[in-house]
């Protein structure tokens, strides 16, 4: 057994599922009839799935629509120029180009849709949730129902969806929910943990890193950030993706406390206004962020958040 | 492996006598050379051997040796693991003692000298004709682009950028550095060696890799061009 196999055991979990995931991420003998995934029991135990490696994606117009998809997923200042408003790509926070698990991978998305979200008040298909992400977490425009791009990055999710259940609840989906912080969470200890465990890559000022001319640590707040309607925005979510997969590569070092309070020191940061605006802060607060996890409309160290023009970015200007 | 770091400790002295003899020709041969550039290719002080003669007169290193390359590293970055040496947390039998003759001035003179060099283009960025070499290449392009996902390993890339060349003070340039160097210094960190602060980072990393995925990163690496060109764009 290789040291990889071995791995994917150990994070797969028990017993069939196991062996499950070893195969797929092998992406061996999907002809032996062994599903990747093994349909939930009487238990109701999430189902384990492992998307199929890129080497599968078939070959003809289809499989380009795939490729152009993941291209999209990674690099959409190039591949969706037009529709981009910030250096942020889809893979910042769903990683390894919506595969990893617990960081809301794609796969596990795919077959989540159509559902209702309170967010718009209304059953919502794939390709809108896409467009959700595209208009507040990019900052940017939504591309068009039946867009290329749209159906770029929905046949990139339906190949690495291919073999899981429909309808089934899959481990792994959105990031883990964390337990309520044992302590009020904490700006000025959040501070203190964003300059001793995040600074050195995104940057003592949140605006991120690059290198030969690419973003690679990407803006945790200002000008190239999400804007204030996105969903890690929202501290829960921030404090659930970062205590799961931040600092990167070292998952669940920091403390759940840490974790919670990091969040809200970042997100009670400026960043880009919220598209749905109302004419007043108070009122956008009252209509769409009446949530103790959101710090818009907030008074923080004087500023009040969420101010049209707090944050006006200078389209093409990288950070340093 | 022990034998191998013999033949390849033996290679480096031969290499390095010869590199040393030539670099004190043309250093020589340029007196008002400043404080930097004298420590690199004379020594610090008489009967002290130069940088050069492990280094080499261009700073290129000794790739097969695994003596990194030098040239094009950031000044910040060569000083602090010059620092690392001299405080022993970072530990080398053969790099150790010559930390440890210089004093901060000096560290910063020959740092910033290495700095300003040009990259050599590295021996490795010719097409590989060797089969197994190419293999090892493009398995480890995707390892270096995707991670591992399902053992939740990021990709090189996302802390040293996608051509390699490193993020500011946070990580080195490693496009074009010396293969057996990049091995030497994973097989490390997987054995549980720090080096340094910064280096828990790579502990975290290369705890994934497997002996393969090291030969196969460490050639993909290797194969990169160096920061030569690119280099402008990073400013
Ligand atoms: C700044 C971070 C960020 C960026 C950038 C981002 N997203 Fe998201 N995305 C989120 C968050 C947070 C969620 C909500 C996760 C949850 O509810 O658990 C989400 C949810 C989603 C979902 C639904 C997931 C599910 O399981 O229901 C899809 C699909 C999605 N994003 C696609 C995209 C695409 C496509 C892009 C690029 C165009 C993108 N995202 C960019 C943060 C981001
Ligand atoms: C080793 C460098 C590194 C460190 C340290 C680090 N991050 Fe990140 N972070 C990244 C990278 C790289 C990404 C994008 C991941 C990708 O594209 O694969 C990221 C993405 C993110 C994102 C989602 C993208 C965005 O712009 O909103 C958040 C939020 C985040 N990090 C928060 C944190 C917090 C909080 C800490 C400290 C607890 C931290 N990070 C420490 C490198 C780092
Ligand atoms: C006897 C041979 C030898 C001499 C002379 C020598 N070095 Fe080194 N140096 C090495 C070796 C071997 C390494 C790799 C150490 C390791 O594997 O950790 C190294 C590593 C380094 C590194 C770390 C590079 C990196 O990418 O992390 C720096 C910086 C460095 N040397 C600078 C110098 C300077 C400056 C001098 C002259 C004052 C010098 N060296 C003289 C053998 C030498
Ligand atoms: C989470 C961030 C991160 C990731 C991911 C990462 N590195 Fe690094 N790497 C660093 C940092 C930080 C350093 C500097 C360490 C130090 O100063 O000791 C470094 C140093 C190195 C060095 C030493 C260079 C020198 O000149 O001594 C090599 C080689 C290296 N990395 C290779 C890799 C490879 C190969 C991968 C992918 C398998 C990788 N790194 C992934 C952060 C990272």
């Amino acid at each position: 057994m290789t040291n990889r196999t071995k791995v994917a055991v150990i994070i797969g979990g028990i017993g069939l599922a196991a062996a499950a995931t070893a195969v797929g991420w092998h992406g061996s003998q999907p002809s032996l009839g062994m599903p990747r995934a093994h349909a939930a029991t009487a238990t109701q135990k999430p189902v384990v799935f492992t998307p199929p490696p890129d080497s599968e994606i078939p070959k003809g117009k289809f499989g380009d629509m795939i490729k152009l998809g993941e291209n999209v997923f990674r690099h959409p200042d190039i591949y969706a120029k037009s529709y981009v408003g910030n250096h942020l790509r889809c893979s910042n926070c769903h990683l390894s180009a919506g595969r990893l698990a617990d960081a809301a991978p794609m796969w596990a998305a795919y077959s989540a849709y159509p559902a209702y979200r309170s967010k718009n008040g209304k059953v919502n298909s794939f390709e809108e949730r896409l467009q959700g992400c595209f208009r507040f977490s990019m900052n940017g425009k939504v591309p068009k129902l039946g867009s290329k791009t749209l159906i770029a990055l929905e046949s990139y999710s339906y190949f690495l969806a291919k073999g899981a259940p429909l309808g089934e609840k899959l481990a792994g989906r959105g990031y883990p929910k964390l337990p309520k912080p044992a302590l009020p969470v904490s700006y000025s200890r959040g501070a203190v943990v964003y300059a001793q465990h995040c600074a050195a890559c995104h940057g003592a000022t949140g605006q991120g890193q690059s290198s030969g001319g690419k973003v690679v640590f990407p803006a945790l707040w200002g000008p190239q950030s999400f804007n204030w309607g996105a969903g890690m925005g929202s501290v829960k979510n921030a404090a659930d993706f970062t205590y799961q997969n931040m600092p990167l590569g070292m998952p669940k070092s920091l403390t759940q406390q840490q974790a919670w309070d990091v969040a809200t020191y970042i997100d009670s940061q400026v960043r880009p206004e919220d598209p749905r605006y109302l004419g007043s802060v108070a009122a956008t607060r009252k209509k769409f962020h009446h949530t103790k996890f959101s710090m818009y409309g907030k008074t923080v160290n004087g500023v009040l958040l969420g101010q049209p023009d707090q944050a006006k970015s200078t389209p093409g200007v990288l950070p340093k | 492996m022990k034998n191998q770091l013999k033949i390849r400790l033996l290679t480096l002295i031969g290499a390095g006598l010869l590199s040393l003899s030539l670099s004190l020709h043309s250093a020589l041969a340029n007196p008002d050379s400043p404080g930097g550039k004298k420590i690199a290719l004379i020594g610090a002080e008489p009967g002290i051997p130069s940088c050069s003669a492990c280094h080499g007169a261009t700073g290129a290193g000794q790739l097969s040796a695994g003596i990194p390359r030098l040239a094009g590293l950031t000044a910040p970055y060569i000083l602090a693991q010059l620092e690392h040496f001299r405080h022993g947390t970072r530990e080398n039998a053969l790099m150790t003692p010559f930390a440890k003759k210089l004093n901060t001035t000096q560290m910063q003179a020959v740092a910033e000298y290495y700095a300003s060099l040009p990259v050599p283009r590295p021996s490795g960025a010719n097409p590989p004709v060797d089969q197994q070499l190419r293999k090892q290449i493009t398995m480890g392009s995707s390892l270096a682009e995707n991670g591992l996902s399902q053992s939740a390993m990021p990709a090189c890339a996302a802390c040293h950028g996608e051509a390699g060349l490193g993020v500011g003070t946070f990580s080195p340039d490693i496009a074009g550095q010396s293969a057996a160097y990049i091995a030497d210094q994973l097989h490390e960190w997987k054995a549980n060696d720090r080096r340094d602060p910064l280096g828990a980072f790579m502990r975290a990393e290369a705890l994934h890799l497997s002996p393969s995925d090291i030969k196969a990163v460490a050639a993909y690496f290797a194969s990169l061009p160096g920061a030569s060109t690119a280099k402008g764009a990073t400013k």
